[in-house]
């Protein structure tokens, strides 16, 4: 950053020059003419008086020679500012308060900003990304979902009215061989046109052609910036390797540039091009991005959208019939989830009050200030100083205090900023790109002239209402009694205390949410269990018995290694998603009708899953190592799904079957409920589990999660547990290993981290807040101190001067009071998309920040209140 | 006893300014002597038209400054034409004589 005291330095400089090169030039002119005097025979002393007379009023023409400079606005601003900061380094402490208290307003709005700005107000790196959107379908459940290929290939066909393109892409992820270790690496699954419609280039090669999918065509891949300074060193020469994936080649035909080209699927290392087999696929697995013709609107693109989603209702009604709808959305909302957004604005606002409340006690000090230089100012207007010039002066002090609040502000943005990217990088998407830019500066910028604006009209605009005569004649003492200037201090506090009282109310039902949220039982171990993913490729191992053999030896030899408890894998884990569902039918029931046979999610797990897992077996038994369909196809399911299914009966021994061709299975186990996406959601779903040997797939699990119940530190068996792996198979990667603790901690950290800032900024306010109550009293103490000593000279009690304070200092805080909870009404309302188990009109919460901050505001009353009751009347008559 | 003097025309003494650089380069003091003696007394500059005028001039670019050494070894500022000083010099001078000869002519038909 620049260095103010520099520019000041060099300003002040400037400024010195000009008038002492003026000053220097008149004397010259006054000196030549009384040289011309002594020739004509005056006495020297003569002389020079006489030239001096000649010469006129020296200041009236500096004056005029200022303004004809030009530069007379700037010099004027520039005397204003001298003027200012010798009036506020004359007093060191207050204006210390006040900059720190700026600072921290628009350090907190400049940090939150700059984080609103990376992630809503940064454009996507595509081209025109306002004509991107994002085509999905609906169901009343889900909201938007991805979609089935023949949806797709119907839209492209029949949208050329609407769209320049239409491209699909799913995200994968391969092992990536070779190498000195086997990686895992996220992919995006593209159609050849994605990369023209998305509208990015390669940084060099070149994207996806149709050829690329023809059959028998030589299989390629495009790489991410980073793979490829990883793999390659950033040579050039990568262009036409090989890249093993999954165990077969594919040719490197592109480098994407470094990056955001990925943001449409969080983190793609790879892309590849969309084989005709994968759209032959009958489930609802594509993602749609389209482009909008020049000209056309997003309702004509929905309208075009939903009629062709309506023929395929008529020709596909099982598939495509009610309820499926048809979103068409900006493609922004696909990255930025709306939760995020809420979150992010909601903070925008919670940080907008906290600047209030620095405000108001700005303008609260300012306008202390102001009333004990009413003298001074009424001297200067006396000496001829318009109203506007008075009023411009102390704006530019007001404007001053505010740039350079603003300057410390923005250092501490860039601390808060990296403090923030630190404590949670993943909560918010886009977060990664926060920084200090040019946005940034210029919204710190305006925020100084709006503040300085804000805190500096007022006591200005009084300032210079007053009565030159009273002020005057009243000396020293009668400072701050010109009208207005109490009523005001109360209504600056009234205001702070509510906008302190709507965050502290928000801040107090953010963390009563997040407790809950934490305090929702996982149902499964958080304290030692580790994770890990191992993905086989379908090409080597090609048969059930490979891929069951495989997993059997992984979890026997991880089930050997010293410190491991239990062993075991699952398809899908909580806290990571995937999985799949499957139609059931209950043995004895009615055969619901087509269409309406309820779907279940389906986990596939080995016997010592629940085990290792923590979780707790309800009834009945575990699986075997030995379950087959003779065995009689042994399943088990959770609790919520024996409600459902089984409701009040003992569904041990019951039978079930995915489809009327397929076989019995009989349920062996009940497993007890536990959190399974997230712990907010307040829906647990009927899950059903298959034992790893015996599978409704016949040709299973490819992909699966080790789960390892540690003795101690569960994250210690990550490097052996790797080590056993290569044994087994050198060619595969051990990927997105984590304890179930981190999954959990993920899990909450959106929470946390809004929980955090929120509890932080309402902390400020309040504290903020009540520095304002406590100045306001103190200084009406100072002022009244006379009246007081009066009082208690005429007999008024210590209850009485304290009734007197507080009373007075507590009315415009109960008045926030009341303003601050119907404020605080207002704000929760828009954050209750982000609580989870309270209301957003939580009546105990309300009443407990309305308790706490009067609390904190009395005590603020109390400390100036006690010190008046000392105040010696003796004393305080004499002053008179 | 001076000759009385002429009241100025408003413009007018940059104009006369411009006139008196013309001559060479000159401090603000010798600027406004010179005045005088071009005219023969019988204009008279006053120091507070005189220095705000050549703050203006200046700050048009027609004049540009520099600190130098007087006729008696002082140290005074310098004003000098500039060449767009000169150009308005010619400007000025040519619509004063159509202003003057129009003003003549119809003085001599009152």
């Amino acid at each position: 950053m620049f260095d103010l005291r520099l520019v000041g330095a060099r300003l002040r400089g400037l400024l010195r020059r000009v008038e002492r090169e003026m000053d220097e030039e008149l004397r010259f002119h006054v000196e030549m003419r009384a040289a011309e005097n002594v020739r004509r025979g005056m006495s020297p002393e003569e002389a020079r008086r006489a030239a001096l007379r000649q010469f006129g009023s020296l200041v009236r023409i500096k004056e005029a020679c200022r303004d004809a400079r030009g530069g007379g606005m700037f010099d004027t601003l520039l005397r204003d500012l001298r003027y200012a900061a010798r009036t506020l380094s004359r007093r060191p402490g207050a204006t210390l308060v006040i900059l720190v208290t700026l600072a921290l307003g628009t350090g907190a709005n400049a940090a939150i900003f700059s984080v609103v700005n990376a992630v809503l107000l940064r454009p996507l790196p595509f081209s025109d990304p306002d004509r991107l959107v994002a085509l999905r379908e609906t169901l009343p459940d889900e909201g938007a979902i991805p979609v089935g290929y023949r949806t797709f290939a119907e839209w492209r066909a029949q949208c050329g009215a609407a769209f320049d393109g239409v491209a699909a892409f799913f995200d994968t992820a391969y092992n990536l061989e070779g190498g000195e270790e086997p990686e895992r690496v996220t992919a995006m699954v593209v159609t050849p046109d994605y990369f023209d419609v998305v509208g990015v280039r390669p940084l060099f090669g070149r994207a996806f052609a149709a050829e690329d999918i023809r059959d028998g065509a030589p299989r390629v891949a495009v790489i991410e910036h980073g793979l490829w300074q990883r793999r390659f060193g950033g040579s050039p020469a990568a262009l036409g390797q090989k890249l093993r994936l999954d165990s077969v080649d594919y040719e490197i035909v592109g480098v994407m540039p470094p990056g955001e080209a990925h943001e449409l699927s969080g983190w793609a290392g790879i892309w590849v091009p969309m084989a005709p087999r994968w759209l032959t696929n009958p489930f609802r697995y594509l993602w749609v991005v389209a482009r909008l013709r020049e000209g056309v609107t997003i309702e004509q693109a929905r309208s075009e959208v939903e009629r062709v989603m309506a023929a395929l209702r008529q020709t596909y009604p099982d598939t495509h019939g009610k309820p499926y709808g048809t979103a068409v959305d900006v493609l922004e909302e696909r990255v930025v989830p709306r939760q995020a957004r809420t979150a992010l604005l909601v903070l925008l606002g919670v940080v907008g009050c906290v600047l209030l409340v620095a405000c108001a006690n700005v303008a609260n000090l300012q306008l202390a200030r102001a009333a004990s230089r009413e003298r001074e100012i009424a001297v200067r207007a006396a000496l001829g100083a318009s109203r506007a010039r008075v009023a411009r002066q102390l704006l530019t002090e007001s404007l001053l205090l505010s740039f350079l609040g603003a300057c410390g502000g923005l250092a501490l943005a860039h601390a808060g900023v990296k403090l923030l990217l630190t404590a949670n990088p993943e909560a918010v998407p886009r977060l990664e790109g926060t920084g200090l830019d040019a946005r940034v500066f210029a919204f710190a910028l305006a925020l100084a002239a709006l503040t300085g604006l804000l805190f500096g009209t007022a006591p200005a605009v009084l300032a210079t209402r007053v009565d030159l005569n009273a002020a005057l004649k009243e000396g020293a003492r009668g400072a701050g009694s010109a009208p207005g200037h109490g009523r005001l201090r109360g209504l600056l506090i009234t205001a702070q205390v509510a906008a302190a009282l709507a965050l502290l109310t928000c801040s107090g039902l953010m963390l009563r949410s997040h407790l809950r949220l934490s305090a929702v039982p996982a149902g499964f171990d958080t304290e030692r269990v580790l994770t890990a993913e191992i993905d086989l490729p379908s090409r080597r191992y090609d048969t059930r018995e490979r891929r069951v053999g495989f997993f059997r030896e992984m979890v026997e030899r991880a089930r050997a290694l010293p410190g491991v408890e239990v062993a075991a894998a699952a398809q899908s884990i909580p806290m990571r998603g995937g999985g799949s569902v499957d139609p059931v039918i209950v043995e004895g029931r009615p055969l619901p009708p087509r269409g309406q046979i309820p779907f279940v999610r389906q986990n596939i797990v080995t016997p010592d899953y629940f085990r290792a897992m923590g979780m707790r077996l309800v009834s009945g038994r575990s699986f075997t190592e030995q379950e087959t369909w003779e065995t009689g196809g042994a399943i088990m399911v959770n609790e919520t799904f024996v409600r459902k299914f089984f409701p009040g009966e003992d569904p041990l021994g019951r039978r079930i079957k995915l489809a009327e061709e397929k076989p019995w299975m009989t349920v062996v186990g009940v497993v007890a409920d536990h959190a399974q996406d997230s712990f907010d959601s307040e829906k647990t779903f009927e899950e059903m589990f298959f034992p790893y040997t015996n599978t409704s797939d016949p040709l299973p699990i490819t992909f699966m999660t080790l789960v390892l119940r540690a003795q101690g530190d569960p994250a210690r068996l990550a490097v052996p547990l790797r080590a056993e792996l290569r044994r087994v198979d050198a060619g595969l990667p051990l990927s997105r290993v984590a304890t179930t603790r981190e999954l959990a901690d993920r899990a909450l950290a959106a929470s946390r981290f809004q929980t955090m800032l929120t509890s932080l900024f309402a902390a400020l306010a309040l504290v903020l807040a009540s520095v304002g109550v406590y100045g306001v009293v103190s200084y009406t103490v100072a002022q009244r101190a006379h009246e007081i000593g009066v009082r208690v000279a005429l007999g008024a009690r210590t209850r009485d001067v304290l009734r007197l304070v507080v009373g007075q200092g507590m009315r415009p805080v109960l008045a926030g009071v009341v303003v601050g909870l119907a404020a605080a009404y207002a704000l929760t309302r828009l954050a209750e998309g982000l609580l989870f188990g309270v209301s957003a009109t939580d009546p105990a919460t309300f009443a407990a920040t309305a308790a706490l901050l009067s609390a904190v505001a009395l005590a603020a009353c109390l400390v100036p209140a006690l010190r008046a009751t000392r105040v010696d009347p003796a004393a305080a008559l004499r002053q008179e | 006893m001076p000759k009385p003097s002429a009241k100025l025309l408003q413009g007018t003494l940059d104009m006369l300014i411009l006139k008196a650089l013309s001559l060479g380069p000159m401090h603000g003091f010798g600027v406004g002597q010179r005045i005088v003696q071009m005219s023969e007394d019988a204009l008279r500059v006053e120091e507070g038209s005189l220095y705000p005028a050549l703050y203006r001039i200046e700050q048009q670019g027609w004049i540009e400054s520099e600190w130098g050494l007087s006729e008696n070894n002082q140290r005074a500022k310098f004003y000098r034409l500039t060449r767009a000083g000169r150009r308005q010099l010619g400007v000025e001078e040519e619509n004063w004589e159509r202003l003057a000869s129009a003003v003549a002519k119809v003085l001599q038909t009152a």
